[in-house]
């Protein structure tokens, strides 16, 4: 039964999704691990070369790009304008005029400049933030500003500005560390006194580890002007360092037992989850996603907090023997708080990773989250080890079961394996074209269904929001454009582009320079069969429902040097089937929605937060920083639905002792009631009955 | 296999062989004459590679004899190209020339000579389809070009009051026109049923990479291609009274039909079984020894022998449908083998 070969239809159809293929190929080029110092002018000129050369939408080296660079390069730097003053932005942006000849000629005037007064900066901070030893904090009717699109501000100021920062950083430490805000009492003196301490410790520390060694600086600031240098060409394009990579890699190793989550700083100086090893604890939690933030987490009894952690101080920790179980408290994309416990594991790569629910009421409904678009293992190649076969193998199981419907559930699905969506889609499709794949120098090529036939056939509600992203689109758009399901949620965020990794020494014989270093190129774009593109805007759902962040402008779009894509003539077949009712379905959804509690929380809420795109204001008082906190702290969660029991498949209701829920049975009693409490759900629950309804009239 | 083949056999035949001409213009009658000399060689070659096919003579045999008649197409579309108009009028010879070009690149499969490949590719689900596709549309083309020779003697004909007479059929003409007829009936037949017999081999292919996921639906898709084939099966008429392609066709998609419809399914449920066992499996070792009860110990037993009776229930399903498929499809074979026999020769 073992053993592996491609029929003539798959033969055939690798054809056309090379494009697929080649953006997973370069994953795994193998890393020499030979040490050398950063050449900064030559690994800029050669990522600069790559970029040319393999992008999907090269730029021109001018002084536009230069300012574009720039800008990107203080705001990975100094993103909150901690160290720069706006004299010192104006003075780099004037010496920017500089940087397509560094480019071009490797030189590296324009970077040695801005490490120069960067250094002089962080130094200058470090003063004044040991002066705040003896100086008193007192709470104040101020507020600090922050602004994201005038974010430094001038040298007279800046003094007040910090005195304001750490006021908001002592806030944000005495509301987090209580465990009721609604009961909290302001601060004492001695309290303000005692966290004040441990702030300017942890804010020293930030720049301390900068600062440690001259090689230090240097090698932060130099991978952070390459990844300046990629992302002037798109959001997605980005640079690696081998020691970024290879800490990767370490966390996501298959062989330790392990959480299974990779940890990054981001650019607010928070642990945030980068990526997450199918299989793993961490996957199998079905609540966390990438870039969510690890606030604190407790083991033992005791409390570890994240913040004003270094990442080496973190990684001990959770790699300690002794922490085998921890529960963790953790701040979703969405800004809700959730807590969760995880058991450490050895990962198995090769087991089912899905877990599906029955959503018992009216009609016998399937419910389905996927996190993420994964294939297994090393075997990019196999059609038969991802995502999509295990899927496969849950929809057997629950037509067994006689499920009338299906919700497939892609809420925060930020992407992954593009050839894993297109089988995925296929499973719902009979036969041909699901999305076109561009690349720079080739024909558009079409990605078609790879297997002839319908696996499942049920109707179904692709359940989506604004942080359904990449794959998560191509599929939702595939299901929209072949009226295969009803789009549910809000807009997707609108990323169709495809991204490549290659050695920044790729292609180039003898190797030259640092080896060590890699880029992400963005090399192609997905569009729709219709040859429409969901660049920057996203898949508009068939049914909207309010969300939080319907105001948030989560959006492609709304990145700095975001592609603009123009739609493609490309005659492609496909076949559609007959439209769905969403009309009708969307009347009856809104009328549900205007006598939902919830719902109308939401959408009142969002009517009085209004847009904060890019300015607020964070109180410094006590009452008025209470106010706010509590207002923020707005849940989305329900009471459990009374109109349908959530349950596993019988299969896995086993009598006897052995459990085989994927996940412990506290893992699996937790993911019910969260599935049973959420609103979104129940809408869906809600559509697909109408949709049933009308499919037998 | 028994393979398809072109339309371009009978057309060939029917052009000029069973016509004289009744003349008041002699000129004319000859340059008409001159002009489908060509067809005679043709003729000559198609009726070697028809007796090659229908007498179920070796693969190299056809082949040689398909090489053959490309060749003398060749020649005569070279030799049509040679002669002059009739009085300004080039018209009768270029749509011969026209037809010999088409009739060439037909029976070469270069297809993309004469029709847009890409776009064949793109409506097709795989190569296969794609194939049978530029196939029928090249058919068609040839189809249409022959009517064109056809339309152009007439006007040829008219224009130069020249009438044409049916003529009686001589031996080897009645012979081609009943093996063609042989082979454009087992064609029909053969479309058919090799719709469903390639998609047989995507379900096998896939169970071989233990992917459910292809499997699955290609299993789907060959319990709907055997239904249609056999509806299209029990409309189609004999052939002299003969209906023993039919039900040879028949009693092998009815094989198809049922293997989709209960013995995969049997496959398929294994797969779940396997599925749960693993899990029950997985989280079985994960129990530190010590932990491990009694009941544990009952139950993982239990689940494997009942996986372990679901696998000897899947070997043995799949020994008897390879066994079953082997003895159907030998049957088709002779079947055909005895059709052509009996009518073609």
């Amino acid at each position: 039964m073992k053993g592996l070969s491609f029929s003539c239809n798959c033969l055939f159809k690798l054809d056309s999704l090379c494009g697929v293929f080649s953006l997973i190929i370069a994953f795994y080029f193998s890393i020499a691990s030979v040490s050398a110092q950063i050449n900064v002018e030559y690994n800029a000129w050669k990522a600069v070369q790559n970029f040319e050369k393999f992008h999907y939408k090269p730029k021109q080296i001018d002084a536009q790009f230069a300012q574009a660079l720039c800008s990107r390069f203080v705001k990975l730097l100094d993103e909150r304008g901690h160290y720069f003053t706006s004299e010192d932005i104006s003075e780099i942006n004037a010496k920017a005029s500089s940087l397509p000849n560094d480019l071009v000629s490797k030189k590296k005037d324009f970077f040695d400049f801005v490490l120069k007064r960067y250094e002089a900066k962080l130094k200058y901070v470090e003063k004044v933030i040991d002066s705040y030893k003896v100086k008193t904090i007192a709470l104040k009717n101020e507020t600090l500003t922050l602004d994201r699109k005038d974010v430094y501000i001038a040298a007279k100021d800046f003094e007040s500005k910090w005195d304001k920062v750490i006021t908001a950083r002592i806030l944000r430490s005495y509301f987090s560390e209580s465990d009721s805000v609604e009961l909290l009492n302001p601060p004492t003196k001695e309290d303000l006194e005692k966290i004040k301490l441990e702030v300017i410790q942890s804010e020293k520390e930030h720049i301390a580890r900068k600062l440690e060694s001259s090689s230090s600086l240097h090698d932060f600031v130099s991978e952070n002007y390459f990844k300046a240098i990629a992302l002037t060409y798109d959001p997605h394009s980005d640079y690696f360092s081998l020691t970024e990579k290879e800490e990767f890699n370490l966390d996501l190793s298959k062989e330790v037992v392990a959480f299974g989550f990779s940890l990054t700083l981001n650019e607010s100086n928070e642990f945030s989850i980068s990526a997450i090893i199918p299989g793993s604890p961490a996957w199998k939690s079905n609540v966390l996603n990438e870039d969510d933030v690890i606030i604190q987490a407790k083991s033992d009894g005791r409390i570890f907090k994240f913040e004003n952690k270094t990442l080496v101080q973190v990684r001990k920790y959770l790699a300690d023997e002794k922490q085998n179980s921890i529960h963790f408290w953790i701040r979703k994309k969405n800004g809700e708080e959730i807590e969760l416990d995880l058991s450490k594991e050895a990962i198995d790569v090769e087991e089912n990773l899905i877990e599906s629910f029955i959503l018992d009421g009216n009609e016998k409904i399937a419910y389905i989250y996927l996190p993420s678009f994964y294939s297994k293992g090393d075997e990019q190649f196999s059609l038969s080890t991802g995502c999509a076969n295990d899927v496969a193998k849950e929809l057997v199981h629950l037509q067994n079961e006689g499920v009338s419907g299906l919700i497939f559930d892609l809420r925060g699905n930020g992407g992954g394996s593009m050839l894993e969506a297109i089988l995925l889609a296929g499973i719902f499709v009979d036969y041909g074209a699901l999305s076109i794949f561009a690349g720079r120098d080739t024909d558009p090529e079409t990605l078609k269904d790879i297997n002839k036939g319908i696996l499942f056939d049920k109707p179904m509600v692709v359940l989506v929001d604004q942080f359904s992203a990449s794959a998560s689109e191509l599929f939702a758009a595939a299901m929209q454009d072949h009226n295969r399901a009803v789009i549910v949620g809000s807009a997707t965020y609108g990323k169709s582009t495809a991204q490549v990794i290659l050695p920044l020494n790729a292609f180039e014989e003898p190797a030259k320079g640092n080896p060590e270093a890699f880029i992400k190129v963005t090399n192609g774009a997905f569009y729709r069969v219709t040859g429409n593109t969901h660049q920057g805007e996203g898949i508009m759902p068939d049914i909207q429902l309010p969300n939080y962040y319907d105001y948030a402008e989560i959006k492609e779009r709304n990145e700095p040097e975001v592609l603009k894509l123009e739609p493609i003539v490309k005659k492609t077949y496909y076949f559609p089937l007959p439209e769905l009712p969403n009309e009708n379905l969307a009347k009856k959804s809104s009328q549900r929605i205007e006598l939902n509690s919830h719902f109308n929380k939401i959408m009142s809420e969002n009517k009085e937060f209004g847009i904060q795109v890019s300015k607020y204001n964070i109180p410094l008082s006590f009452d008025l920083y209470k106010n706010d906190w509590l207002k923020e702290d707005r849940e989305e969660k329900a009471s459990p639905s009374n109109h349908f029991k959530v349950r596993n498949l019988n299969y896995t209701e086993q009598k006897g002792s052995i459990d085989i829920h994927i996940g412990s049975k506290e893992l699996n009693e937790f993911n019910i009631k969260n599935i049973q409490e959420d609103i979104y759900i129940e809408e869906s629950f809600f559509i697909i009955n109408d949709l049933i309804q009308s499919q037998n009239k | 296999m028994k393979h398809l083949f072109s339309t371009l056999l009978i057309l060939t035949i029917g052009f000029n062989s069973q016509t004289s001409m009744a003349q008041n213009q002699s000129s004319a009658v000859d340059y008409m004459n001159e002009l489908t000399t060509s067809f005679k060689a043709v003729k000559e070659e198609t009726w070697q590679y028809l007796k090659a096919i229908t007498r179920g003579k070796g693969a190299r045999k056809v082949e040689s004899k398909r090489q053959a008649l490309i060749a003398q197409l060749s020649t005569a579309k070279a030799d049509t190209k040679k002669m002059k108009d009739f009085k300004g009028d080039a018209s009768l010879k270029t749509s011969i020339e026209k037809y010999f070009e088409i009739s060439y690149i037909v029976l070469k499969e270069d297809f993309d000579k004469i029709l847009d490949m890409e776009d064949i590719s793109e409506q097709s689900y795989d190569a296969m389809e794609a194939y049978l596709l530029a196939k029928e549309l090249a058919n068609k083309k040839l189809d249409d070009a022959f009517s064109d020779v056809q339309a152009s003697q007439k006007t040829f004909c008219d224009k130069n009051d020249i009438t044409l007479l049916e003529g009686e059929q001589d031996k080897q003409t009645k012979k081609m026109i009943k093996a063609s007829n042989t082979l454009n009936y087992y064609n029909d037949l053969y479309l058919i049923f090799f719709k469903v017999y390639k998609q047989e081999a995507y379900v096998l292919d896939a169970l071989q990479r233990n992917d459910i996921s292809s499997f699955t639906q290609n299993n789907q898709t060959l319990e709907k291609d055997a239904k249609a084939a056999l509806e299209k099966l029990k409309a189609q008429a004999d052939y002299e009274g003969d209906k023993s392609l039919i039900l040879a066709a028949q009693e092998v998609t009815t094989f198809y039909m049922r293997e989709a419809q209960k013995d995969f399914k049997t496959i398929s449920d294994f797969y779940t079984k396997k599925d749960a066992f693993e899990k029950i499996q997985k989280n079985f070792e994960a129990k530190s020894k010590k932990d491990r009860t009694q009941a544990d110990v009952d139950e993982i037993n239990k689940a494997g022998q009942e996986y372990n009776d679901a696998v000897a229930k899947f070997n043995k399903t799949n020994e008897v449908l390879n066994k079953e498929r082997n003895a159907f499809l030998n049957q088709w074979n002779s079947k055909v083998e005895a059709f052509m026999d009996k009518h073609a020769n």
